[in-house]
């Protein structure tokens, strides 16, 4: 278990330093110039070079990957070219609101997909499980600008319940999570059906039942549990996926996250900041696949069995 | 006569108004305005910030040796008053006295002198740094602080060649005799570098603020303005409070100025609708329904931006270096129609000045639109079928953009030229379309960086400007007499002389068509029935400092 472990950290800094290369790649393929996008559309040739020169620009690839890798293993990830903030600061100031936002969607995927695969598993090819499925889809389908501004306009901008946008209280959180997490609950309703589906024709779920306890006791501890294992593995994937930003929620609600934060610097070239949140977000997915290894194992235990 | 006539209009509504019009010299003191910005402001550094989001709120925390008027014309700032020398080269200024930093020391001439040179620094990375490099002894400067950084990266104990060293201390052509004395001096005679000294780059800085903060200057700092920084908490919120040092007595009239960062300006006019905000601009979208709306009608401002959307035609690329052909690609387009796609958020541009720049001509004819015509100078140059083209268009940087490039490839279709309507991501665009021999013909805007023609033509326009990478002159225009013309402009200094110079360079290039000159912009915003005085300004994003809120 211990070896295990430790090989999968290996491929973690092997994953991480791969993506970092690829990124640094693919920022020098993109035909454009960040010292242009820095000194703005009226800047004289001569001072873009001046700027280039200054930020680095003109040494050659590998020294510049070079310098960015000895800089990056000791934490530092440099300034933003474009606001001058630097780079890993820049994140974690962010990350809170991100964090909040993150666990706000989980929680309303949760709350609303489990119950709901667990009903339509038991009302399996009734009216309710056709109305689930179907709404499900809706909600999987509908674009997230669309439905963070209907939500918007309803909720916020006709009836005045909730705050339009911002980030502040409990009350500026709640559109946000929904629009954010509605598509998922729909998603993880399904994988909960299907799964449960399968496990309650399962010889030992019919053993229970057979020991005459009641059907709520069957389905939540001998069924639901049973039909849990895989939904970790993709609740933990989602959380990583999440924590990194999710750019177009943020951006409809003015929610100041990291995914508002990649964005900007995407648009604005920024290197060091792109960088920094693309290997953020790859640093997050990769410990989030160790996490739930690890979880793994104690939910069931003949997973890690031999090795 | 129009003017006249609406100046005189004004005049009576301000007599009709008596109450309104005291109040408005006399406004109240107090209250917290609450804007919202889509996205965070850059820097509040004034030697780096170069877009608009900054500058609004550099302006209100630093302050210059000359401001604007309500339009155009240069006024005194912290300088009382500036005199040119005779040969044009040297402007001296006194300054203002007692006029103090938000952190209490008074401003002097040497903190101009600093600001200039921090600005000149090629460690400074200003995006600035190129308008002054025409100061005396600037590129001596420059290149003695490139050298000696590059020296010291590569041995930081080495030490300096003494001439490189004497370089790098200062611009000669920067001069403090005394500390209400500054004396600007210039390689060669330029009249409009008095507006390149109104640039929020040219504002005072404290050197010992630079010491203490160092890079993050931007996000504290210390200027002489009407407001000073409480909070700023990136990507969020932004708040000034009122500079208790500020000079103007009585000013500014609001406590503190509240920023919200994020969103969109659909999420923004909801939040002033209800009235969480106010002051907004108005989104595409919801154009129409706002302004005629009777609610809003009355609290709607406007003005017409110093800027040009154009069509670039890149004349040393066939078949746009023939002539007749971009004449005739200028009769083809209906700029009306253009404008009216925008919600007519425009005028019609006639040339290449916007209104309200000094030299302006309104009697520029321009192309009308005339398709018959169009044709005929296609037949003229030997294209009786049309052409194909590519038509460059950027994407994701302005709203629109992508509408007028479809207008303007159905338009081009009726007297048979075949469009090919080309994306671009606006940085890839950026890079692509500055290099000889690469686009066609692409879509474009230029907004002023101050108020003179130098600024549109010479930049714009000038032959002699065309570089090989980064060009400003997208056109690849070079039309020897036009160059000379604003070569010759340039070093007048008989401001209505010079004009003249620049308005026949400008007539010039409409005649050649290097561009089809599109519109105009105009913006809008909307206020709240309690916020007073605000008014738009030709050069600024703002002037809060003159706003005040009725309770």
């Amino acid at each position: 278990m211990t070896k295990r472990l430790f090989s999968r950290w290996a491929w973690a800094g092997v994953t991480l330093w791969g993506t970092s290369l690829l990124v640094f790649l693919i920022a020098f393929v993109v035909p454009a110039d960040p010292a242009r996008a820095y000194a703005g559309a009226h800047a004289d040739p001569q001072a873009i070079e001046d700027i280039r020169e200054e930020l680095g620009l003109n040494d050659p690839l590998l020294v510049q990957y070079g310098r960015f890798l000895g800089r990056a293993v000791r934490g530092d990830f440099g300034r933003s070219f474009i606001t001058g903030e630097e780079v890993l600061p820049a994140i974690w100031r962010r990350f809170p609101a991100t964090l909040l936002l993150a666990l706000g969607g989980l929680f309303v995927q949760l709350v609303l997909g489990l119950p709901l695969g667990i009903l339509t598993a038991k009302k399996k090819d009734t009216l309710t499980d056709r109305t689930v499925l179907v709404l499900g889809m809706v909600a999987l389908s509908v674009p997230v600008f669309w439905l963070g501004h209907t939500l918007q306009y309803r909720f916020a901008y006709r009836w005045g319940w909730l705050p339009v946008a911002g980030y502040g209280g409990l009350a500026h959180l709640i559109l946000p999570s929904i629009t954010l997490g509605l598509g998922g609950a729909a998603y993880y309703a399904r994988l909960v059906h299907s799964n449960m589906v399968d496990v309650l024709q399962a010889d030992y779920v019919r053993t229970a039942r057979a020991k005459g306890l009641p059907e709520s006791v069957v389905l939540v501890r001998h069924a639901f549990r049973n039909a849990l294992i895989p939904v970790l593995t993709i609740l933990g994937l989602d959380l990583a996926h999440l924590l990194s930003g999710v750019v177009f929620t943020e951006t409809v609600f003015a929610w100041p996250g990291i995914g508002l934060l990649a964005m900007q610097a995407v648009l604005n070239l920024d290197l060091p900041m792109i960088m920094g949140t693309v290997l953020f977000s790859a640093f997050l997915v990769v410990a989030a696949n160790i996490v739930v290894d690890v979880i793994y194992r104690f939910v069931d235990p003949r997973i890690g069995e031999g090795t | 006569l129009k003017l006249f006539l609406c100046g005189n209009l004004f005049l009576l509504l301000l007599l009709g108004c008596g109450r309104e019009g005291r109040e408005a010299s006399d406004g109240q003191r107090g209250g917290t305005l609450h804007l919202a910005g889509v996205t965070d402001i850059t820097t509040l550094d004034p030697a780096i910030g170069y877009d608009t989001g900054s500058w609004a709120y550099i302006r209100l925390i630093y302050r210059g040796l000359l401001d604007y008027d309500e339009g155009t014309r240069l006024v005194p700032c912290l300088a009382e008053k500036w005199d040119i020398s005779p040969d044009g080269l040297t402007f001296r200024f006194s300054l203002r006295r007692g006029v103090r930093f938000s952190h209490g020391r008074e401003v002097v001439a040497g903190d101009f002198k600093y600001a200039l040179e921090r600005v000149l620094d090629p460690a400074t990375t200003s995006p600035g740094a190129c308008f002054f490099w025409g100061l005396a002894g600037a590129q001596k400067y420059r290149e003695a602080r490139q050298a000696a950084s590059r020296a010291r990266r590569e041995n930081p104990n080495a030490l300096l060649d003494p001439q490189i060293r004497a370089a790098a201390e200062g611009v000669p052509g920067i001069r403090a005799p005394d500390p209400y004395t500054l004396e600007i001096q210039l390689e060669q005679p330029d009249v409009s570098f008095l507006n390149i000294l109104a640039m929020p780059f040219a504002y005072a800085v404290p050197r010992e603020a630079v010491e203490e903060y160092g890079e993050n200057l931007a996000v504290h700092p210390v200027g002489p303005g009407p407001f000073q920084l409480e909070e700023w908490v990136r990507g969020l919120r932004l708040r000034l409070v009122r500079n208790p040092h500020y000079y103007e007595p009585g000013r500014p009239y609001l406590d503190a100025i509240e920023v919200t960062f994020g969103g969109n300006e659909l999420v923004n006019i909801m939040r002033f609708e209800r009235g969480e905000l106010d002051l907004s601009s108005l989104p595409e979208t919801d154009f129409v329904r706002l302004t005629s709306n009777p609610r809003w009608k009355p609290n709607l401002l406007s003005q017409p931006q110093m800027a040009i959307w154009y069509l670039a035609m890149n004349t040393q690329m066939p078949p746009f270096d023939h002539r007749l052909v971009r004449q005739a690609v200028n009769w083809a387009i209906n700029k009306e129609h253009i404008v009216k796609i925008i919600n007519g958020r425009g005028v019609p541009a006639k040339g290449v000045l916007p209104p309200g720049m000094p030299g302006y001509q309104p009697d520029l004819k321009g192309y009308g639109c005339d398709p018959e015509r169009a044709r005929a100078l296609l037949r003229q140059a030997g294209y009786p079928d049309g052409f194909a083209t590519k038509l460059w268009v950027r994407t994701g940087r302005y709203a629109g953009e992508e509408r007028i490039a479809q207008a303007v490839q159905q338009q081009l279709a009726e007297v048979g030229v075949k469009v090919e309507l080309y994306p671009l991501t606006f940085s890839v665009w950026d890079e692509l379309a500055g290099q000889p021999g690469n686009c066609p013909f692409t879509v474009s805007a230029w907004f002023q960086d101050y108020p003179d023609p130098s600024n549109f033509l010479d930049v714009l326009l000038n032959g002699k400007r065309i570089v090989p990478k980064h060009c400003n002159n997208l056109a690849f225009y070079n039309n020897p007499a036009v160059n000379r013309l604003l070569d010759r402009a340039a070093a007048m200094t008989d401001l209505a002389a010079r004009l003249k110079v620049y308005q026949e360079a400008e007539r010039l290039v409409v005649e050649d068509a290097p561009w089809v000159f599109l519109y105009h912009p105009i913006t809008y915003q909307l206020r709240q029935p309690w916020v007073q005085n605000v008014r738009l300004h030709p050069v600024w994003p703002n002037r809060l400092e003159q706003l005040w809120l009725k309770r």
